[in-house]
């Protein structure tokens, strides 16, 4: 259906989060394709302002296409309303029938209607309290640079500047209102059968001796701690996949309308598709076409990828959710792909920011129990953490140990040979930190938890060593501090990501994580990652967070994508014997200082 | 009968065969007219058969005349050959003719070195414009030892200058790239010795030969890449080889030689020379025994330890040899082989902790056995199998697994160290007779050998002589403490019986005094009176640091020798061996059926196949070498035309369709290669009748399996007659076209005939005139020296021939129409037949005779014939020493050695990979096979031996991704289909097998830190047994790390280990029956691929000539009693080549070479103890695992914590730890068409409507975590390896419980 006004198109881009010139809007509000104008303009568009000139490009961009197709414009495409979800009648449900677990024992199902409310997993029992959180206070002034202080300063490219944005919805800053903080607030007792989910108290709030610090309630979502329901039943592998196929589609379907595959008929005709990549080969005449194999519940469909896409098709990695189009061949075995669509992270989009002047840390892989963890470093970190004042929070991704038998004849190689120990040390090192800031850690591939993700956090067994001040989630899981929404993720998937993509190199973990948001995944590759089969997705990024955080990499990394920071933090463990053999510099002792209330992030080293 | 006329008479006997066999041949459709194994007389025969050169042998046996040594020879003929005296014309020919012909004779010619380690040589031009030579090593070059790769270098030169060609100027960059790709070559599949940087620089700047080869590794190099003249960026194997283990290691020897020859150019091997010896200077330095606990790594489940390193109570040395021991075979009492339980059995392999790594078992009954506790408090020593079988069910305790009898020799092959030996009575009497004593008076006197108490003590106070070791205890293991503590324990003293309070009872035990202990302890008889008086404390004072033994000697007032100052530790290696080798399926005749046979290649299936209802029933089409009969000419693919004539084969252009004449190989129009091989519409169901009618048979048998395909270059198929009497008889062929039984190698010098079930008289008849003392041989228990070429063979190999022999004589008469030769009555028959013994990997078979049987399962022969058997690739300071280290299976370098073959694919092989020998039937192929009968899986190759490198590789990849590259002939474990395991040939696995890949563990990247990839198992639905389905079986080239074959028997499945061990570890070599070796062996038969010809008999010895076998067998004890000399040099840690022994060594050359051996122990049967190792018997791996903890836990010097710990390490937690990570990145399976899915499919059910399911379930997760944890508590493993496996256990439950249904599960209860 046409846009009928003016007023109807500012509305459309709005909620793509782009602004337009009067004139931009007049020229589109005129045109019998708008719908498809704007789809087509929020791919294009680089800036926040659509031009006139934007505009025309497309246009021409537009109708060129349909010269060469010499299909009708107009095809079904456009009779449908973008934004409604009520596409595909076979969409199939979101979760199998059979799924063992019963529906009601999870507290955020997703929702098959709307991209998730807010995944928020808190539990019922938690008394909702009111929260200092910033609701929607988009600060207007959010110029995210980040300029590092060491020699190794992260990459920053997205320094877009952010115009005064008439910004209608605004998607992950709105405030986590349903939480609250932790009952046990009021310190002593550890919270032994109460979820480890939720919330992080703010741990000053009685007595608040020292500082002025005084840390909002952590927000913590997405954390399968606790909720862990798969049991190793093929039913919930094919259930997992599907909720990842369903959510990400959704996203997808805000941009083309796909058919599903068994629709697919005839051949010669322009067709949409939204699938789950099965596989990716070069063809065997030309070496730059690819031959993409997607998949839909409905059946499965090979793509060609021309050299023209050949940029696209690099990318493209097995189990990511792509939407295409193209023209499907005369027998209707193949498409012909013009275009590619990945569910992306909106080109507009506000990230939150904290009300006030605060800062967190984030650091990952301390590896403590490790005869390469680096105490030297550490202390200097701790002391300088000491010196902080408008620091409240640390973010730790992951390996907070070295953890036992991660590798053969690790023994050989522990400082530490007990588990207990290990933790307990890092406990005592997190203790020598000001008390009142607040540590938040998820787990890695050395913690001692299951490595198939997402892994839940930290065994209780584990914890008793540590003061309440910090909290333990699963991997991923997002932390909203202060409004701003960190998602951490400790980031085993970053190997598979650089041997599949060829841009993607692990010395610079960021052009991982930028992959990882425009697939809106953290880890799709199956077969490369270990996977637990549980109901969702855990690893689907459903709101664009305003922080990825990653880890295990040991390298250090930021750039700032649409909006969204990236920042892997390096490790705390020097080179080990194996990464000699393999010739890998880690990048050690970093700590990334994060200034919620402007998203600006400084890489500082510790050197001894 | 003199030596010479006892290999004349085997010569006169083989003569016979082969005359018939020629005869045969002719009438026959074979497909050459004439038997094709030549017979090679010696070195210089089976030189020229190798390198195919007319007159080399003469000129070797002349040169070897005037010549000192066989490098002077080698060097002379290399002259020879620069000098025109050889055919090869061109310049390049003439040095790579040169070069093979070194290489082989400084081989024993009977290598692979030489034809596929050497790739070729080529003349290039310098950047000045000067000429040099470039010589391309394959990883097979390995197989010639490094002396040899280095002396081949030398050759080179020495060729080239002679043929006026410069050095090799390498320009900088190239220096470089070698530097670096020597590292990676080290870094990624090991290298004996790794040159320092600076020495590879220096090597490949002066050596004026330019080394270059094939691609060997996966990885490429990073820095210096993509140079002009050298194409890969890979590693190259066989370069590296040489340059490292040649040229760096072996530069004394290449000095050795620069000098005499006064070579030029080499001046800087000096320097090499000065570099290299920096670091073998420590080890020369002084020698210290110390524990040494390498033989305990990659412990496997179920293989138990008999006794941790150097720990009392475990094996004490014994310097001696019975007449089955040498040649890295031990003695140990049957007593101690039923007391384990009867892990032990003759032929068993140990790992030992010294003199080498690994040792064959010999039964000997003439040594001490283990010393146990019993449920009755009785201590005793048993020394007898009946006895130890006896008691066996009450022993509770073994405080001492009795003694070892290793030869001198091993020390000696094993350039070891002597180490003080068990005080025995050849020492003690030569002691006496040091003394004023008459010994032979004495002797007469008193059988000193069984002396008592108080003549033991007045005879060594009288002369003082030590006492004798029958009652010499063993005082140094109780220490002062133990001493003082049987002084107070002791209660009441006569003259034969002593009492003590129950204190005493471990210090007794400790000294292996035997003693009954129950409420009190008493030690009677003469050992009470021995014991009494060395604990006669009043008498004397003793300082406070004296040793319990000073003690004893002391009160006794004699001297009192050391018992035993030697442990060895030691646990089992690999089961003996004794099957028939037979491919998967069993194939009965090389005769194509493409897919019409269905899996089995069944002939009648193929027989009634119709692809279509439109095809005619019995036609198939097949893939043949096509011949013409050049009388009629019919176009055939057999060798032989219906009108008589030899057929000829026709080569032809595939894509021109050109008929080209027989050895061009390019297609004159397009240049593209001509082949053989074409297609042919066979009527099999005509064919099948003739063969039948031909032969005169009914087929009387189930089946007649042939083959999908065949492999070789010209696809030429056998007689389908062949097939037929095959069947018939129940026999099958190997790639080659003969019938294969292996066995492990044991070796023998000595036999009663009585034991072998041979009579006097018939052993008469075979030239046994007299017996080892020299009277005439009578008596069936008389001792008799056993020829070099008598083979006593086990008694079901014996069965297996008789077969093939009846076979033969079917064939003989029905199919060529000429006399049987055989004509056997029943399986004793067999003695007196013509063998042929082959040995892995080896190129050349060797004469032998059957003698006689033995229910052992080995194959004992003499030390030389398994010796001749061998190539020679490992000079004894060769052998590896970083693989006693680094054969673990937790050994990094080892690992990624294995894993990164992987990708080396040979695409033929893959294509190919259906016929017979290679890889057997198609993908569904059920393995039948072998003889482990584990429950499942997991077992890490333990014995890797380097044997000659092996030419090519299996490479199985696995379903869920794990892959294994491993010689052919290397075992696979595999579910024989009916809940139990098996093993097979990795060279007959094929695809869709399931696998039970033993899995390993690998440190693979992951973020930069490691994590463990443990290669686990699946587990198919429905079955007991972990599998894993194959996805590929292909060849890959020889790679330099493959020249590590592995060997390994039916117990190691998985090639993890890098071992380079002695070649003759644990040996396993197949016969075969001369007669069918002779008519039905071809080389056109052979598979037409690196390796191909590996295994095969391309060539046979007729004769053994000693000096031309492996020197190992020249480390053979030949004396009847060690000197006294020899004794104390052993407590002085002498080595060994410092003392004077008489060996195989110092006879050789003279007419003694082949007898003489002398034995210092006796054994009364050379198949004492259990026939077979309770670990070929029991049935699952869970009850070898539970019998394995049970040995250690009785054992007292075995450390059973340890054993949990290893068991736990090596065993469950790489399953459990695989098995988890194979479960959260598995593939998916249709239940109904099987088809894969990396990922389950988004609709949840196949296309084909099946029902999709896991591949690996929680079932094959959890499988071990119980028990795993339960030995874990139980034997006390530790803390880090507890933890390992409640961190599992955890990893476990929060994958497969739901959180929710548990706590409302909890809930419900509170």
């Amino acid at each position: 259906m046409p846009l009928s006004s003016e007023r109807e198109v500012v509305r459309r881009l709005a909620e793509e989060g782009l602004n337009a010139s009067p004139d931009a809007v007049a020229r589109i509000a005129g045109r019998a394709d708008a719908d498809t104008l704007v789809r087509a303009l929020v791919r294009y568009a680089d800036g926040a302002v659509v031009t006139r000139n934007d505009v025309s490009e497309v246009v021409d961009a537009l109708e060129g296409n349909d010269e060469e197709g010499g299909d009708d414009p107009d095809d079904t495409h456009d009779t449908h309303t973008p934004s409604s979800d009520d596409l595909p009648a076979s969409d199939p449900p979101d979760r199998p029938a059979d799924s063992p677990a019963s529906d009601d024992d999870v507290p955020s199902s997703p929702n098959a209607g709307d991209a998730r409310t807010d995944g928020a997993v808190s539990p019922a029992d938690v008394p909702a309290d009111a929260s200092s959180s910033s609701d929607g206070t988009s600060s207007s002034n959010v110029s995210s640079s980040s300029d590092g202080t060491s020699e190794k300063p992260p990459s920053s490219d997205g320094n877009a500047p952010n115009p005064p944005s008439s910004n209608g919805t605004e998607p992950s800053s709105t405030s986590p209102d349903g939480t609250a903080p932790n009952p046990t607030s009021s310190n002593g007792n550890a919270p032994d059968q109460t979820s480890p989910n939720g919330t992080v108290p703010p741990t000053s709030d009685t007595s608040s001796t020292t500082t002025h610090r005084e840390p909002s309630p952590v927000d913590v979502s997405n954390d399968i701690t606790g909720e862990s329901t798969c049991t190793g039943e093929y039913a919930e592998f094919v259930g997992y996949f599907r909720d990842r196929f369903d959510r990400l589609s959704k996203l997808l379907r805000s941009r083309i309308q796909p058919r599903t595959v068994d629709a697919v008929e005839s051949g010669g005709k322009d067709v949409a598709l939204v699938g789950m990549v099965n596989d990716v080969r070069t063809t065997s005449s030309d070496r730059d076409n690819r031959l993409v194999e997607i998949e839909d519940p409905t059946g499965e469909i090979r793509l060609l990828l021309s050299d023209e896409l050949v940029d696209v098709a690099e990318r493209l990695v097995v189990d990511e959710v792509i939407g295409v189009e193209g023209r499907l061949s005369d027998d209707a075995g193949m498409v012909f792909v013009n275009d590619v669509h990945f569910p992306e992270v909106p080109s507009r989009r506000e990230p939150s920011t904290a009300s006030r002047d605060v800062k967190a840390v984030l650091i990952s892989d301390i590896h403590v129990g490790s005869e390469t963890f680096v105490r030297d470093r550490w202390e200097l970190f701790a002391d300088w953490l000491g010196r902080q004042d408008d620091v409240e929070y640390l973010l730790v991704g992951g390996d907070m140990v070295e953890g036992v038998g991660v590798y053969p004849g690790q023994d050989e190689e522990l400082t530490t040979v007990d588990i207990y120990e290990q933790y307990a040390d890092c406990a005592g090192m997190f203790d020598a930190l000001p008390d009142d800031i607040q540590i938040v850690t998820i787990t890695g591939n050395h913690d001692s938890v299951r490595l198939a993700e997402p892994q839940p956090a930290l065994d209780e067994r584990f914890r008793e060593p540590f003061a309440d001040n910090v909290s333990f989630h699963g991997n991923p899981s997002v932390v909203s501090v202060e409004g701003v929404d960190v998602l951490m993720y400790h980031g085993m998937s970053l190997n598979p990501f650089a041997e599949s993509v060829p841009e993607v190199e692990i010395e610079s973990p960021e052009t991982a994580m930028v992959e990882m948001l425009r697939k809106r995944h953290l880890a799709p590759m199956y077969g490369d990652v270990r996977l637990a089969p549980e109901k969702e997705d855990y690893l689907v990024i459903d709101e664009p967070p305003d922080v990825l955080h990653t880890g295990h990499t040991h390298t250090v990394g930021a750039e700032e994508y649409r909006n969204v920071l990236t920042v892997n933090t390096g490790a705390w463990q020097a080179q080990t014997p194996y990464q000699k053999s393999m010739n890998i510099q880690p990048d050690v002792g970093y700590a990334a200082v994060l200034d919620l209330s402007t998203l600006e992030l400084k890489m500082k080293e510790f050197v001894p | 009968m003199t030596d010479e006329d006892y290999f004349e008479s085997l010569e006169t006997r083989l003569d016979d065969v082969i005359e018939l066999a020629e005869r045969a041949r002719e009438r026959g459709a074979d497909p050459t007219p004439e038997v094709e194994i030549p017979v090679a007389k010696d070195l210089a025969d089976r030189v020229e058969n190798l390198i195919g050169v007319e007159g080399v042998a003469e000129r070797i046996r002349a040169l070897e005349e005037t010549e000192d040594s066989r490098e002077d020879v080698a060097l002379r003929l290399a002259e020879e050959f620069a000098d025109g005296g050889f055919p090869p014309e061109s310049r390049d020919d003439k040095a790579e003719a040169a070069i093979r012909t070194a290489v082989a004779l400084l081989t024993e010619g009977v290598v692979a070195a030489p034809i596929e380690g050497i790739d070729g040589v080529d003349l290039l031009t310098n950047d000045d414009g000067s000429e040099y030579l470039k010589v391309e090593y394959a990883g097979p070059i390995r197989s010639a030892g490094g002396t040899a790769q280095a002396l081949s270098v030398l050759i080179a030169d020495y060729v080239g200058s002679s043929l006026g060609v410069d050095a090799y100027s390498p320009r900088d960059d190239e220096v470089e790239r070698y530097v670096e790709e020597i590292n990676l070559y080290a870094n990624e599949t090991g290298l004996q010795y790794t040159p320092k940087d600076k020495e590879t620089r220096l090597v490949i700047e002066n050596c004026p030969i330019c080394l270059d080869g094939e691609p060997t590794t996966e990885r490429e190099v990073s820095g210096y890449r993509d140079l002009e003249r050298i194409d890969t960026n890979r590693g190259r194997g066989g370069m590296c080889l040489v340059t490292a283990e040649g040229i760096a290691l072996k530069a004394p020897k290449i000095k050795k030689y620069v000098d005499a020859l006064d070579m030029d150019g080499w001046d800087w091997i000096d320097e090499l020379i000065h570099d290299t010896s920096d670091g073998d200077e420590e080890d020369d330095g002084e020698v210290e025994v110390k524990p040494n606990k390498k033989f305990l790594n990659d412990l496997t489940a179920g293989r138990p330890i008999f006794s941790h390193p150097s720990r009392e109570g475990g094996f004490r040395l014994r310097y001696a040899r019975a007449r089955n021991c040498g040649l890295a075979a031990s003695g140990v009492s049957p007593a101690t082989m039923v007391l384990f339980d009867d892990f032990l059995a003759a032929g068993t392999q140990i790992k030992t902790e010294r003199p080498g790594k690994a040792q064959g078992v010999a039964p000997v009954d003439g040594i001490e056995g283990p010393t146990v506790v019993l449920s009755n408090g009785e201590v005793r020593r048993i020394d007898d199998a009946e006895e130890a079988r006896r008691v066996r069910n009450g022993v509770e305790r073994i405080l001492d697994v009795g003694e070892i009898a290793v030869p001198y020799g091993e020390f000696l092959e094993n350039n070891h160290p002597l180490v003080p030996g068990s005080y025995t009575y050849d020492w003690w009497v030569q002691e006496v007779g040091e003394t004023e004593a008459d010994v032979s008076e004495l002797r007469e006197a008193f059988g000193l050998r069984e002396l008592g108490a108080r003549q033991a003590f007045r005879l060594a106070r009288k002369y003082e002589a030590p006492l004798h070791p029958r009652f010499t205890y063993l005082w140094h293991d109780i220490g002062r403490d133990g001493y003082a503590t049987l002084t107070e324990a002791l209660e009441q003293r006569t003259d034969d019986e002593l009492v003590f309070d129950g204190s005493a009872a471990p210090v007794l035990g400790s000294l292996l005094v035997p003693h009954v202990q129950d409420d009190e302890v008493r030690v009677e008889g003469d050992h009470a009176y021995v014991l009494g008086e060395c604990l006669d404390a009043d008498s004397v004072e003793f300082a406070d640091n004296d040793s319990a033994l000073l003690a004893a000697r002391e009160a006794a007032g004699v001297e009192i020798r050391e018992r035993a100052p030697t442990r060895i530790g030691a646990r089992m290696g690999r089961p003996e061996k004794s099957e028939k080798r037979e491919m998967n399926p069993a194939v009965h005749c090389l005769f194509p059926i493409g897919d019409a046979g269905g899996s089995q290649r069944d002939i009648d299936e193929a027989a009634s196949h119709a692809e279509t209802m439109r095809d005619t029933v019995g036609e198939i089409e097949v893939s043949a070498g096509g011949r013409r009969c050049p009388s009629c000419g019919n176009e055939t693919y057999e060798a032989v035309c219906d009108c008589g004539e030899r057929t000829e084969a026709v080569p032809r252009c595939p894509s021109c369709g050109i008929e080209v004449d027989e050895g061009v190989e390019e297609c004159p129009r397009c240049g593209g290669g001509t082949t053989t091989v074409r297609r042919f519409d066979v009527r099999i169901d005509e064919r099948y009748r003739d063969a039948l009618d031909n032969v005169g048979e009914r087929p009387s048998y189930d089946i007649l399996k042939c083959v999908k395909g065949l492999m070789s270059e010209r696809e030429t198929p056998e007689p389908l007659e062949k097939g037929v009497l095959r069947a018939k008889h129940d026999v099958s062929t190997f790639k080659d076209g003969t019938v294969r039984y292996d066995m492990t190698d044991l070796p023998l010098t000595a036999f009663r005939p009585d034991e072998v079930g041979i009579s006097v008289d018939r052993l008469r008849e075979m030239g046994y005139e007299h017996d080892a003392d020299g009277e005439p041989l009578t008596d069936g228990e008389q001792v008799v020296e056993l020829k070099p070429q008598d083979v006593v063979l086990s008694r079901d190999s014996a069965e297996h021939l008789k077969r093939v022999a009846d076979f033969v004589d079917d064939l003989l008469t029905e199919y060529y129409g000429v006399e049987p030769y055989h004509e056997l009555d029943g399986t004793d028959d067999i003695v007196g037949e013509l063998v042929m013994g082959l040995a892995p990997h080896t190129s050349a078979g060797v004469l032998g005779r059957v003698v006689g049987f033995t229910d052992a399962s080995v194959g004992y022969a003499h030390p030389f014939f398994h010796a001749a058997k061998r190539r020679n690739c490992f000079a004894p300071d060769t052998k590896m020493p970083f693989i006693d280290e680094e054969g673990s299976l937790r050994h990094k370098t080892v690992e990624s050695f294995v894993e990164k073959r992987l990708e080396n694919t040979d695409e033929d092989g893959i294509r190919r990979d259906d016929f017979g020998t290679v890889v057997a039937g198609a993908e569904e192929v059920e393995v039948p096979s072998l003889d482990e009968d584990g429950e499942m899986k997991l077992k890490p190759v333990e014995a890797v031996s380097r044997h000659p490198a092996p030419e090519h590789l299996v490479k199985i990849t696995t379903r869920d991704g794990r892959d294994i590259v491993v010689t052919p002939d290397h075992e696979m474990q595999i579910p024989d289909g009916s809940g139990g395991v098996t093993a097979e040939r990795a060279s007959e696995i094929c695809r869709g097998d399931e696998l039970m890949t033993p899995r390993h563990l690998d440190t693979v990247p992951d973020g930069g830190v490691s994590t463990v990839l443990s290669n686990g198992f699946e587990r198919e639905t429905d079955s007991d047994v972990e599998v894993d389905m194959v996805n590929s079986v292909e060849y890959v080239q020889s790679d330099t790390d493959y020249v590590y074959c592995l060997t390994v028997a039916d117990t190691g499945s998985l090639v993890v280990n890098d071992l380079a061990s002695k070649q003759c570890d644990g040996d396993e070599d197949c016969v075969t029956l001369m007669s069918d070796a002779l008519v039905n062996f071809s080389r056109e038969y052979l598979p037409d691929q690196r390796g191909g010809q590996m295994d095969a008999p391309l060539v046979m010895t007729s004769r053994i000539d000693p000096t031309e076998i492996d020197d190992e067998a020249h480390n053979v004890d030949k004396v009847s009693r060690y000197p006294l000399s020899f004794y104390e040099a052993a407590r002085e840690y002498a080595h060994p080549k410092e003392v004077d022994v008489d060996i195989a060594d110092d006879d050789l050359g003279t007419d003694a070479a082949f007898d003489g051996f002398g034995t210092t122990v006796e054994t009364t049967r050379i198949d004492a103890g259990p026939e077979n190792s309770a670990y070929k018997i029991l049935p699952s791996m869970d009850e070898k695992t539970t019998a394995q903890l049970e040995i250690g836990r009785k054992t007292r010097a075995v450390d059973e914590s340890d054993v949990a710990e290893r068991v736990v390490e090596s065993h469950f937690l790489p399953d459990l730890i695989g098995n988890l990570r194979a479960f959260t990145q598995q593939e998916f399976r249709c239940l109904d068409c099987n088809s894969k899915f990396r990922r389950p499919p988004l609709s949840g059910d196949c296309d084909c409507g099946g029902e999709v399911t896991l591949t690996v379930h929680k079932g094959s997760v959890k499988k071990y975590l119980d028990v795993a944890l339960e030995t874990g508590e139980k034997y006390g493993v530790s803390d880090y390896t507890m933890q390992r496996l409640e961190q599992l256990r955890r990893q476990i439950d929060s994958l497969f419980e739901d959180d929710k249904s548990t706590q409302s599960g909890i809930a419900d209860f509170m």
